[in-house]
């Protein structure tokens, strides 16, 4: 049994380290991505207005959101662009996220991204918990947030290939989706991934 | 001249087919006439193939109630059945319904009066309502549940009335295969039972009536059960016995007039001397005990056991896919498709290392221990399939499945070897092939229809099963054959093997000729199509129908195409050929993504390799014509079929990396691509190095 299991498992090993599987999204460099989890937002509730949380404590972000201005303008959608609150030791301001994101959620974006950054990388939780307390589901930009963290949707690589969405695929929270009773729709739910504590299909 | 009488076998298989031809067209005949007078009783067939369907759906739906989504609250139901009623054009019509029977989501033209059966079907809770024609459709509803046992609601399906028609039809289609199927497996039977019991005695017999006819009656027949045939080898027995009697008597006679003296006995003696000496230059005795005359053997006899392992192991194909994926969870970072495709490519993998194993046991054990041995490990291989949980569960019992597959092909080879001569092996040998092409065929169309009319883990049970009877065929009826004993010529190890790769002919007939023709048979037909095809919503029995035309062309074309290619000596013409059939069928599907152009592609494969292995199989003795001799065709042939796996551990992994990045169509044009490439450059490189080393001297002189 233990033969076997590590055939397969070098079988496996074999196949990511030839690179045919990313392990993870490089998000700093990829625009295709950035569209792909904006159309699988929009497939998901109809976007006319996005809000995007920036991380002032890292550059890695500016490729981003440069890509996300120009994707904003080119699909004729609004963009709310604010910074994460910060205290003066460089650590994120808890009292005045809920205030930041109580803001947000009147101006009534029908997504938030949650981009990248140090911070946002450290506080991924608590943010998105925030965002879904006032009732904004986020668009992440690493599918950690959604695994980890209260995010609602991500799109990563090759996941699960179903030879329709040109090898990505989406990861949605069902948890977060039930929170704020937000369901995706039944063909999304095909070929998604499902994160779930506390449902699941049956065994 | 005096005519060759025909053999005795060849008559009596002769006559059982025309007989089973017979019956199957009195069963066609009368099923067609009953299908015209009595359409509806086929009708169960268009509901089955709508529930099949609706199944489908009701799981999309029932996962996401799973996920704690209410079903008033369900999103995006709309598109989801337009979809459903584009992917399916028989399905019209479409309702989800909550749980008292009321209309939440409905797509398409609402025959009028579905509401009254909406409500009906809701009061006995979705379960057991019987389909019924409402306003010009056929109305079916399947119950909704959740988490399994809550009824949540029922999804109505309202499908085109006219699928009668080509319900019959396929009805029709699929009992005519069924008989057929009947057909070839009752004959194989047959053919063991009476060869066994009957007609290897007859020819044993005749045999033996030959040697007494040239005056030989050294030997004696063995012992035979109480029959008629038993009868006769004792009253033949009892003349040969006599005639010896009477010889000895004779000896006893002579011997005293040796004995006596006086010139008369001397000239007495020198007569008789010389008459017994004319007598025994005609007339040969038993000098003491008689001899046991060697019971003859036909191939015939080993055709069952190999018709059915060949069938237990096809039976799976059109479902194997689709199965893989219900014992898969999706593992973050593999591509879902490589978890379908790892087993298909794990199978030739033990298929290419256990080859060897078997090879050198067959030659080393009596031939019976290594059947059964197959037979059981085969059994248990199905039955630990069909029960596994756990993908690394089914990737072992896989494997347990293919060693014993190996086992049992090898030990056919080795039995093949022993009984023909070595000039004719090679060709029987790919001929003796086409009864496991046949076996196969008639396995994906039984494992089909009971993946539909059971569960798909039923089939690898059924199979379990064939394989046992198999394992009961081998332990009544098969003799059990001494293992090969040449004490003078050593068995080749696997070095003197390796040497045959240093022969550049037959690396390149195993490189562009062998590999390819496995490549695309484990990566196209074990692989993609049957995803394909379930993909476009066809039931497992079809997709075994549909899979049978690969079969039943190679079957057919085989010994026609060889025939052909041996007549005008174009072996190699045939190959390149077959390819690029292999290679058109494929572009035809890649142009055009539906059910006909699968079976187009399907029977271009099945022409392909009809035309191109059996000639490349008969090319390699000219091919290693040094190696034939040094290392016997065995071992070349043996290993020549061995490295041909490897073309089947690719495939898989290959399309499902194809599928992954292009989809299907795409994948099978690249590996209909490949296929050509490759018989290019095996022309190229034969027409330029020539097919044998004479030709090298040929061309620098």
């Amino acid at each position: 049994m233990r033969l076997s299991t590590s055939f397969v498992c070098a079988v496996i090993a074999g196949w990511v380290l030839a690179g045919t599987t990313p392990a993870r999204a490089d998000v700093s460099s990829s625009e295709t991505m950035l569209q792909s989890q904006f159309a699988a937002a929009n497939s998901y509730w109809s976007i006319s207005k996005v809000a995007l949380i920036v991380d002032q404590t890292t550059d890695d972000s500016s490729e981003i959101i440069t890509a996300l201005r120009a994707l904003v303008r080119a699909e004729g959608w609004s963009l709310i662009e604010t910074a994460l609150p910060m205290n003066s030791e460089g650590n994120l301001n808890q009292l005045q996220l809920t205030k930041t994101m109580s803001d947000l959620a009147k101006q009534n974006p029908q997504w938030l991204y949650l981009g990248v950054g140090q911070l946002i990388d450290e506080q991924r939780s608590f943010i998105a918990s925030e965002a879904v307390k006032h009732g904004l589901p986020i668009v992440a930009a690493q599918d950690r947030s959604v695994r980890e963290g209260h995010a609602l949707i991500s799109v990563k690589e090759r996941v699960l290939a179903n030879g329709r969405q040109d090898g990505r695929s989406v990861i949605i929270n069902m948890d977060v989706a039930s929170q704020l009773k937000l369901f995706p729709p039944l063909l999304m739910m095909r070929d998604a991934e499902l994160i779930s504590r506390f449902h699941g299909p049956r065994q | 001249m005096k005519r060759k009488p025909k053999s005795l076998i060849q008559q009596f298989q002769f006559r059982l087919f025309v007989l089973g031809l017979l019956l199957i067209c009195a069963s066609v005949a009368a099923i067609a006439f009953d299908g015209v007078h009595q359409r509806d009783k086929l009708v169960f067939e268009a509901d089955r193939n709508i529930e099949f369907i609706g199944k489908s759906l009701v799981r999309d739906i029932e996962r996401a109630l799973d996920y704690g989504i209410p079903i008033t609250q369900l999103a995006g139901v709309n598109p989801f059945m337009e979809d459903a009623l584009r992917s399916y054009p028989r399905i019209k019509y479409l309702s989800l319904l909550s749980s008292n029977g009321h209309r939440l989501f409905s797509t398409g033209p609402e025959p009028v009066g579905s509401e009254a059966f909406a409500q009906e079907a809701a009061y006995k809770h979705f379960r057991d309502v019987l389909p019924t024609d409402v306003d010009g459709q056929r109305v079916a509803v399947l119950p909704v549940l959740l988490e399994g046992e809550t009824v949540a609601g029922g999804l109505l399906i309202g499908s085109d009335i006219g699928l009668r028609g080509s319900a019959s039809a396929g009805s029709f289609l699929a009992f005519t295969t069924v008989l057929i199927i009947s057909l070839f497996t009752l004959v194989e039977v047959l053919v063991l039972v009476v060869g066994t019991r009957l007609v290897n005695s007859v020819r044993t017999c005749q045999k033996m009536m030959g040697t007494i006819s040239v005056g030989d009656f050294r030997q004696r027949l063995g012992p035979q059960p109480q029959s008629q045939m038993g009868e006769f080898v004792r009253a033949l027995n009892a003349v040969v016995d006599r005639v010896n009697e009477h010889y000895k008597k004779m000896q006893i006679q002579v011997d005293l007039v040796k004995d006596g003296a006086g010139d008369e006995a001397q000239i007495l003696r020198k007569r008789l001397g010389a008459h017994i000496s004319q007598l025994l230059n005609r007339v040969h005795f038993a000098e003491a005990e008689n001899s046991i005359m060697p019971r003859e053997r036909a191939l015939s006899d080993f055709r069952a056991p190999i018709f059915l392992f060949a069938f237990v192991e096809a039976m799976s194909a059109p479902i194997f896919p689709q199965f893989v994926i219900t014992r898969s969870d999706p593992i973050v970072g593999i591509d879902v498709y490589l978890l379908i495709g790892l087993p298909v490519s794990l199978f030739f993998l033990c298929l290419f290392v256990a080859t060897p194993v078997a090879a050198y046991l067959s030659n080393r054990v009596r031939q019976k221990p290594i059947l059964l041995a197959g037979a059981l490990g085969a059994a248990v291989g199905f039955i630990g399939v069909s029960i596994s949980d756990l993908y690394i569960d089914l990737l072992i019992w896989r494997c347990i499945s293919a060693i014993s597959y190996a086992f049992v092909i090898t030990s056919f080879q080795s039995t093949i070897e022993r009984m023909c001569s070595s000039d004719y092996w090679i060709k029987t040998l790919a001929f003796s092939l086409i009864v496991t092409v046949i076996g196969a065929g008639c396995g994906v169309v039984v494992g089909g229809m009971i993946a539909e009319r059971l569960a798909y883990s039923d089939v690898f049970l059924v199979a379990a099963g064939v394989a046992l009877i198999g394992g009961l065929t081998i332990t009544l009826f098969m003799e059990n054959l001494a293992p090969r004993s040449h004490p003078d010529v050593p068995v080749p190890g696997l070095w003197s093997r390796l040497r045959l790769l240093g022969n550049v002919r037959f690396l390149a007939a195993v490189a562009f000729g062998a590999l390819p023709a496995k490549f695309v048979l484990s990566g196209v037909l074990l692989f993609i199509v049957p995803l394909f095809l379930s993909d476009l919503g066809v039931t497992p029995a079809v997709i075994g129908i549909i899979m049978v035309f690969y079969f039943a062309v190679v079957a057919a074309g085989t010994p026609l195409f060889h025939w052909l290619a041996d007549k005008a000596s174009l072996s190699m013409m045939a190959v390149f050929v077959g390819a690029l059939v292999t290679c058109s069928g494929f572009l035809v599907l890649y142009q055009w993504h539906d059910v006909t152009a699968i079976l187009i592609a399907i029977c271009g494969l099945g022409v392909g390799h009809a035309m191109s292995v059996a000639p490349l199989l008969s090319l390699i003795p000219e091919v290693c014509e040094k190696e034939m001799e040094t290392l016997g065709p065995s071992t070349v042939i043996t290993t020549y079929r061995t490295l041909e796996n490897m073309g089947g551990i690719a495939g898989p992994l290959a399309a499902a990396a194809l599928v992954n990045h292009f989809g299907f169509p795409h994948a099978i044009a690249v590996m209909g691509l490949i296929v050509l490439g490759s018989a290019l450059l095996l022309s190229f490189l034969f027409m330029v190095i020539g097919t044998s080393r004479s030709s090298d001297t040929t061309t620098l002189a």
